[in-house]
């Protein structure tokens, strides 16, 4: 017990690091460490994962927001498109095949890294200014709830690029303010998990404390870095993830 | 002082505050597993609200500067949140006192 939640403190501190650098929520990243390394089962290994989400992200806020990074005006707005996209989008994932959803989803990704990586060419992303209408990236939004709905995944991964592209936000506010709405969603999720008592205190403990170092870490790291080297990083994480969901498509499953 | 700033001076405050305090139950449960184990869920159950809370200083931050977008979008994400946490609230009770 205790070195299993030594080893989890242990992987929190890196998947929060990551997670809170690039603005999402890690719990893609988390689940099949716990699952496939800890040997949880899928819905103890969601439930561990949604508290570290909820650490890893609230740490980032603080440290972004106290740089005034977080745009607190479109995050909040931005996140009621999303919750209304979750659920309509849970709801149609029944009716549509998960393979065809797979594969959308990841062409998406790959255009937004392809995107992320194209403007950073141009650097036309440098303005601290909104330059689209509020109409598209409310639309962005609630596409990303509703495929973060039909796939079930957490959606940070989807949220920066929308904010990034659509919303023309510099990519230090959008991750922060990724961040900042990871944070509503994943609390309320945690909530059904621990209700039906799924969550492991000690391993849910554990995992708070390590997201909450590595994120603290992360989150200053970003700060720091360069709008390049993040928008870079992004990107390949944006290119790994597509990957995977490809692979997935054609029935390979790189964790197992 | 601006609003990211206030922000996370709460946040900070609370997120110390929990954390604090589940390290020290981890020293209780050495004496009493049982009755640490019920602080711990009330540690993580504190967790979980502490976005909420956010929120909540958010809007009465945005009324007083008087910032309705940002009230209306705020009160939706509240009402949102809590009706998620009465319709859980039986289950919550359970789940302490099991």
């Amino acid at each position: 017990m205790m070195i299993t939640a030594f080893l989890l403190f242990i992987i929190a501190t890196c998947i929060g690091m990551v997670s809170a650098a690039l603005g999402i929520g890690g719990g893609s990243l988390m689940v099949p460490f716990l699952v496939f390394l800890v040997g949880l089962d899928v819905k103890h290994a969601i439930a561990v994962s949604l508290f570290s989400v909820v650490s890893t992200s609230l740490s980032a806020t603080i440290v972004y927001s106290r740089r005034e990074l977080v745009n607190f005006k479109y995050g909040s707005l931005l996140e009621i498109f999303a919750v209304v996209g979750a659920i309509v989008g849970s709801n149609i994932a029944i009716m549509v095949d998960e393979r065809l959803l797979k594969i959308a989803f990841s062409m998406i990704l790959a255009y937004s890294a392809y995107r992320l990586l194209r403007k950073n060419k141009n650097k036309t992303l440098l303005k601290n200014s909104v330059k689209r209408s509020l109409t598209l990236s409310s639309l962005g939004s609630f596409a990303a709830g509703s495929l973060s709905g039909m796939l079930g995944i957490g959606g940070g991964v989807l949220k920066v690029p929308i904010m990034v592209l659509l919303l023309g936000l510099p990519i230090k506010v959008a991750i922060a303010t990724s961040e900042f709405m990871i944070s509503l969603t994943a609390s309320t999720a945690a909530l059904t998990y621990y209700v039906r008592g799924y969550v492991n205190p000690y391993f849910a403990v554990a995992a708070i404390f390590g997201s909450f170092i590595g994120a603290s870490v992360g989150s200053t790291v970003a700060v720091k870095t360069k709008p390049k080297i993040l928008r870079i990083m992004l990107s390949a994480l944006l290119i790994i993830f597509s990957t995977t969901m490809i692979l997935s498509c054609l029935g390979v499953e790189i964790w197992s | 002082m601006v609003l990211g700033k206030l922000y996370s001076k709460l946040i900070k405050a609370l997120m110390y505050g929990a954390l604090s305090v589940t390290l020290l139950t981890l020293v209780v449960i050495v004496l009493n597993a049982e009755l640490g184990t019920i602080i711990i869920k009330l540690c993580l159950l504190f967790f979980i609200f502490i976005p909420p809370i956010g929120i909540t200083y958010l809007m009465f931050k945005s009324f007083i500067r008087k910032d309705y977008t940002m009230l209306i979008c705020l009160i939706t994400i509240l009402i949102i949140i809590v009706s998620n946490i009465l319709t859980n609230i039986c289950l919550i009770l359970q789940h302490l006192l099991k």
